[in-house]
């Protein structure tokens, strides 16, 4: 990989993770929001017409509503 | 001429320092930094002086900055000025919102207004009370009646607000009715009898850019607030006139990158009266937020039909809620967040 491809690489791994963080900032503050997330998920996986696979996008889903949950506790 | 002092100094060196530099008839100002003091010469410091100041030894470093404005320079500070607006930050690493009604329109309408600023999330609450209209036949907002209606929906719903001033004779009006934050509007950003009564009110002030200000005259606006003693000063771009008649102004967004190198004050950007076209608001109020604004201020209205002022430029309640929401990822992306 050359150096721009890794310098955009790390920027947007850098806003995932602002973005992560900003996500679970969000449910912290709001408790009302948790019942509604997973049907909003899903309907956003049935729309995904990127080149990610759908269930990996699933399972990181997974992943940041256990990093939201522990971060709510 | 700006005046770093050494790190340590007690309260009665700077006291004599600036009684040395007052005894020769010249004006010195001290920036509110707690770690190292910074003084600021406003008149022009005699070559003698001069000398005398750069062998000093409380002093670490003395500038002269290129712009002749000294209070608001990004040299007076070493971090940025961060405000306590009602309890919400403005100038630190977070964005801010705030939201309402181009004018305050009676009670029912400011509190209904109130409730969906605050169910979107935005942060404080603005409306006119005082109008400053092009026609004299227009609305000219409620006066002080409108203060009233204005704070009140403010605190039924948690929020500090925001109005704009048009007179120094109604400074004690707005700090009797507890008015968190006292506007300088475009038209009267150059009214330096209002500006000097309100940089005494002791509130924080928001000063919109005139209509055909350039960045120079806008801090030197800015200024006299600051030489009047008021430190949280919050700049607002509102849009320019310029020759393009297919918006209401021009939104400047170039002065956003400009002025963080220009000076330490914090700066939102008012897309609403920008562009004056509701529909364009969202995308500027996303493109200010990414350019480094630390907030927006925009116009919402229940019924933009028949809003008093400005309807066209007035988002939904549900438009809100969106430009919030935007406001949010647009800061995460930018490694802030949404105060």
């Amino acid at each position: 990989m050359n150096s721009s491809r890794r310098h955009h690489l790390t920027q947007l791994d850098r806003t995932i993770v602002q973005l992560f963080n900003e996500r679970a900032r969000l449910l912290c503050a709001s408790t009302e929001l948790e019942e509604t997330v997973t049907a909003h998920v899903d309907d956003l996986l049935q729309r995904s017409t990127g080149p990610f696979p759908a269930e990996a996008l699933r399972q990181a889903f997974e992943a940041i509503d256990r990093g939201c949950q522990e971060a709510g506790q | 001429m700006i005046l770093r002092l050494k790190r340590g100094g007690g309260p009665a060196e700077i006291q004599a320092l600036r009684s040395r530099i007052e005894s020769e008839g010249l004006r010195v100002y001290q920036s509110p930094e707690c770690l190292r003091p910074i003084l600021a010469i406003v008149d022009k410091v005699p070559e003698a002086l001069a000398a005398d100041l750069l062998q000093s030894p409380q002093i670490e470093e003395t500038t002269q900055p290129k712009t002749a404005w000294r209070l608001v320079a990004r040299e007076f500070r070493d971090s940025r000025t961060q405000i306590d607006l009602g309890g919400v930050r403005i100038g630190d690493d977070t964005v801010v919102v705030i939201a309402g009604p181009c004018s305050v329109e009676g009670r029912d309408l400011i509190e209904e207004t109130a409730r969906s600023v605050a169910d979107s999330g935005a942060h404080i609450l603005r409306g006119g009370a005082f109008k400053p209209r092009t026609s004299p036949y227009a609305f000219q907002g409620f006066g002080v009646e409108g203060l009233r209606q204005l704070k009140d929906a403010g605190e039924k719903f948690g929020m500090p607000v925001v109005t704009e001033i048009m007179d120094a004779a109604d400074v004690p009006a707005f700090v009797d009715h507890d008015i968190d934050c006292l506007q300088i509007g475009a038209r009267n950003m150059q009214n330096f009898r209002l500006l000097k009564a309100v940089a005494v009110a002791g509130r924080p002030v928001l000063l919109k850019r005139g209509l055909s200000s350039t960045v120079e005259e806008w801090l030197y606006a800015a200024e006299y607030l600051a030489a009047g003693g008021c430190h949280d000063i919050i700049l607002c771009e509102r849009g320019i006139r310029t020759f393009e008649t297919a918006t209401r102004n021009t939104l400047d967004l170039t002065v956003l990158p400009l002025l963080a190198e220009l000076t330490h004050l914090p700066v939102i950007v008012d897309p609403s009266h920008a562009a004056g076209i509701a529909r364009l608001v969202a995308p500027l109020s996303r493109a200010s937020i990414a350019a480094g604004a630390a907030g927006v201020a925009v116009e919402v209205h229940p019924r933009p039909h028949e809003a008093r002022s400005d309807g066209p430029q007035a988002l939904l309640p549900g438009e809100l809620t969106g430009v919030v929401a935007d406001a949010r990822i647009q800061a995460a992306i930018s490694g802030r967040q949404l105060a």
